[in-house]
């Protein structure tokens, strides 16, 4: 397994980067302070507090995640390579309607390095052609043997857990069949749970299908907005959600707690909260890559976000003793009480500050306020995008996208964060929206 | 300076206008093309392996694990 390369030049880069930062912030503040003092209007003066309080904010949030990542790709780099530890690891593959993805997923788990593993495909009830194709893989391949099921449509939740029940492995690695996995993430994983206070270890999510403006945007939103806060996550054991197109898992525990849980649209980070507030450790493996397809429309993307918003709250609403009980875990209140911040507190402010500087900009004319505002943003995500690019190892040329990063893509999914979040509040009633397969760039 | 400064604002002012405007109209579609889609159909098929045996999933353990971390 290759461990990952020196990348301190870029890391250097992002420091030179950052000095600029912050001696744009000292400029914005002189900015804000001169519009303070120089008006008497209360509203004015509430509003630019919480405009600094925002600012403030998002620094501290931008320096812990940068800090504790970074302390965790030192110890991970400081990491034994093998631990000898090579149980038996069953791969479940959920599909519903996937046959035009599913055979790519398959090419990749039968390209794993593992000695020793099952895949088992479990069909949703689809009405394409899915089950032929997972059938057409059904045999044994040496290190590997390929299993399929077929069960009534009844949701993802209940195809793993389908899956969980036949699966005759130690370890359970849950995969979506629109991923493909690079060779050796089934090792680099397994490796984690040889210390066995480890129920779980969530991978890495990379974006496959980088062709237009939207797809290259969450390319970098999954190594600087996800990956970022799960490296930092992992440095305290207790990542708050193992994605769906990889995550591992010990069987036994799976079994213990439950398996998957139907009543919410989010049951990887359901799922992941039950193991957290169980109190079981969840590492993040860097070097186990899932490269999935993400929407390539602006629509297909927004009803991708809506599900994760709402789903993300019903699961926070199904622990509401652990929200309110820092007493019961302090680990599992903060995890919480983290996504709470990031999925509606942080959103909410962020629209606020923008509708507020559009407000000020057309009312008086604070114009500087605005640039130097944007200005220092943009810096400080591109010192984030190049961290995150280098430590991963990514194409440099998803940096230059950081520059629309937050005043585009940012503000759009965080519109949609805060609709879903009236309508989850209000009970709407919601369905689950299943995303168009393209099956291209496999 | 300020010239580019005030250009640079105009940017960005609009770009946040029409980025918000964008998001809330995309939001707006969603909602409207998923309101008028009607439920979805699934398949019925019994549970199946793919040697064709019926296979009965094993139930899982109602079992609350002990909080202590890593504790089993």
């Amino acid at each position: 397994m290759k461990k990952p390369k020196s990348t301190y030049p870029l890391v250097f880069l992002s420091v030179t980067i950052f000095t600029l930062f912050l001696a744009i912030f000292v400029h914005a503040v002189t900015e804000v302070r001169g519009y303070y003092f120089g008006q008497r209007s209360l509203f004015i003066t509430i509003s630019i507090s919480m405009l600094v309080f925002f600012l403030f904010v998002l620094i501290a949030r931008y320096l812990i995640l940068l800090w504790f990542s970074f302390m965790q790709q030192l110890e991970y780099l400081r990491q034994q390579e093998d631990t000898g530890y090579r149980p038996l690891v069953s791969v479940l593959v959920p599909a519903y309607n996937e046959d035009r993805v599913l055979e790519p997923a398959l090419k990749s788990l039968l390209a794993q390095d593992y000695p020793y593993y099952e895949v088992i495909v479990i069909d949703d009830g689809s009405l394409d052609q899915t089950f032929l194709v997972a059938q057409k893989f059904v045999g044994d391949y040496g290190n590997a043997r390929i299993r399929a099921l077929r069960q009534p449509n009844r949701g993802k939740a209940a195809a793993l857990n389908m899956g969980i029940s036949v699966a005759k492995g130690e370890l359970v690695l849950c995969m979506d069949a629109d991923s493909n996995l690079v060779p050796g993430a089934i090792s680099s994983m397994v490796q984690h749970f040889s210390d066995r206070t480890v129920a779980a270890v969530a991978g890495n999510v990379k974006v496959r299908n980088r062709k237009n403006l939207w797809t290259k945007l969450q390319a970098l939103e999954y190594i600087e907005g996800l990956n970022m806060v799960r490296q930092a996550q992992s440095f305290f054991r207790s990542v708050n959600i193992i994605p769906g197109p990889i995550g591992m898992f010990r069987r036994d525990i799976l079994l213990r707690v439950g398996g998957y849980e139907s009543d919410t649209f989010a049951e990887d980070a359901d799922l992941t909260l039950k193991l957290v507030s169980f109190g079981y450790g969840i590492r993040y493996e860097p070097r186990a890559i899932s490269m999935t397809e993400a929407p390539e429309e602006l629509l297909d993307l927004i009803k991708q976000r809506y599900r994760w918003t709402r789903g993300i709250l019903q699961s926070m609403k199904k622990r509401p003793e652990v929200l309110l009980q820092p007493w019961k875990g302090v680990t599992t209140f903060f995890i919480l009480w983290y996504m709470m911040f990031e999925t509606v507190l942080w959103p909410a402010m962020n629209i606020f500050a923008n509708v507020f500087l559009i407000g000020m900009n057309l009312a008086y004319g604070m114009v500087g306020l605005l640039v130097f505002w944007f200005l220092q943003l943009t810096i400080l995500d591109v010192v984030a995008a190049i961290h995150c690019i280098a430590v991963e190892e990514e194409e440099l040329s998803l940096a230059p996208y950081a520059i629309i990063y937050r005043i585009v893509f940012i503000l759009i999914i965080d519109v949609c964060k805060v609709l879903a979040t009236v309508e989850e509040v209000l009970g709407f009633k919601m369905t689950w929206g299943k995303l168009t397969r393209i099956g291209t760039g496999s | 300076m300020q010239e580019f400064i005030d250009l640079l604002s105009k940017v960005i002012f609009f770009t946040i206008v029409a980025t918000i405007v964008l998001a809330v109209v995309t939001y707006i579609a969603y909602k409207v093309r998923n309101a008028r889609r009607g439920p979805s159909q699934a398949g019925s098929h019994p549970i199946l392996s793919d040697d064709g045996s019926f296979l009965e999933p094993v139930l899982f353990e109602k079992y609350v694990p002990n909080p202590v971390k890593g504790e089993e």
